[in-house]
């Protein structure tokens, strides 16, 4: 490699900002979205609408269609970020033979059962060790 | 205003509570730290140096999206800008979610703690903080609003020193998948799955997600499997009948 470790290639770096930026982005932006909204007064209106009602519980709100779609722009973008997960653990599946699927498996289970990030990462490598015929 | 049981008792902003985030986020600090050795063992094989490894490490701090980013450059032979921006931008979304969870306790903080803190965001210690203010708030005690940064700083030293140390290694370390390191992407992204299942509500959506970007991966070249699952996870849940009493 004729870059060294401490190259910094220009286009690189502008990516790397890029990332960054986009990231910081959505790390922020739900934060900032709300804030918004509260200071319009969004959700004191929801909360006057739903004292107008009646208080009885497990009745559905009929407060009007706006409302409905915006419920159901939550419910899809509270959605988003799992199928987008997913659809990568799909794609590398499928790359993977027997080895990746049984590792898929096993990560999740472990993930599951212990919470633990760490544990599940080694069980997931363990896996695909073993089933390679190990090392 | 008076503070109804329920609503956010006084949050507070101290050196305190970041130790406090910081040393009860160090075992879980090193478990990112070890995938945090494989990104920089992948991240210069795919071409990076240390030094431009490391900064992505401390400016973007998101493993998943790295990974991800790591595997888009290694495949491509100019840097892949829009697709490395992109698939960032979609492996992130969920953060949009955690951010907004946040609101009921950092509505109150300065912009600077909150916009300042909420750099420090990752699965690891967002989950970790909500069990810390979900319980400060059913037991009636102050709400260390400074637990985010702490327990955030925590993963960002081991997140940098661990790419340090995998980047250093990099070029020894031959192929990755002789160790089963190739193992450790698949085991973060099915990890976090497993973090954001939350019920049968998600089952058809998901399925819908995993069978669609199974079948683009398939017959289609690049990362469009990404947007196609996403595409087919959201119009699966758009039919959905409204709960009846239920929060969403």
């Amino acid at each position: 490699m004729i870059d060294g470790p401490l190259s910094l290639e220009p286009l690189v770096v502008a990516t790397i900002l890029a990332m960054a930026i986009v990231t910081y982005a959505t790390k922020a932006g739900g934060l900032w979205v709300l804030g918004r909204l509260e200071s319009h007064g969004h959700s004191s209106r929801s909360t006057a609408d739903l004292e107008r009602q009646d208080p009885a519980g497990g009745q559905p709100r009929d407060d009007g269609p706006l409302a409905a779609s915006g419920r159901r722009l939550e419910r899809v973008l509270g959605v988003l970020p799992g199928a987008i997960v997913v659809s990568i653990v799909a794609a590398e599946v499928l790359e993977g033979g027997l080895a990746e699927w049984l590792a898929g498996i096993v990560v999740a289970t472990v993930a599951w059962k212990t919470e633990n990030l760490l544990l599940a990462i080694l069980a997931g490598v363990v896996t695909v060790l073993v089933i390679r015929g190990g090392v | 205003m008076t503070v109804v049981s329920g609503e956010a008792n006084a949050v507070t902003f101290t050196v305190g509570g970041a130790r406090r985030g910081f040393l009860e986020c160090l075992p879980v600090a090193l478990g990112v730290a070890s995938y945090g050795v494989v990104f920089g063992v992948l991240a210069v094989q795919a071409g990076l140096s240390v030094l431009e490894a490391s900064l992505m490490s401390a400016t973007v701090l998101a493993g998943a999206a790295q990974l991800i980013a790591v595997d888009v450059w290694a495949e491509a032979t100019t840097v892949p800008v829009a697709a490395v921006v992109l698939t960032t931008l979609l492996v992130n979304l969920r953060y949009l979610l955690m951010g907004a969870a946040l609101r009921p306790w950092f509505g109150g903080l300065s912009a600077r703690a909150a916009y300042g803190s909420v750099f420090f965001t990752a699965d690891e210690n967002w989950a970790l903080t909500m069990g810390v203010y979900d319980d400060a708030d059913a037991n009636g005690r102050p709400v260390p609003g400074a637990y985010l940064l702490g327990s955030g700083l925590a993963i960002w030293l081991c997140w940098v020193g661990a790419t340090i140390l995998g980047a250093v290694a990099g070029d020894r370390v031959g192929d990755p998948s002789r160790y089963g390191l190739d193992a450790v992407f698949l085991a973060v992204f099915v990890a976090i799955a497993v973090d954001l299942w939350d019920g049968g509500e998600q089952l058809r959506p998901w399925a819908a997600a995993f069978a669609v970007a199974l079948a683009t991966a398939w017959a289609v070249p690049g990362y469009w499997y990404v947007l196609a699952g996403a595409l087919a996870g959201g119009l699966v849940t758009l039919p959905t009948p409204e709960p009846t009493g239920e929060t969403a």
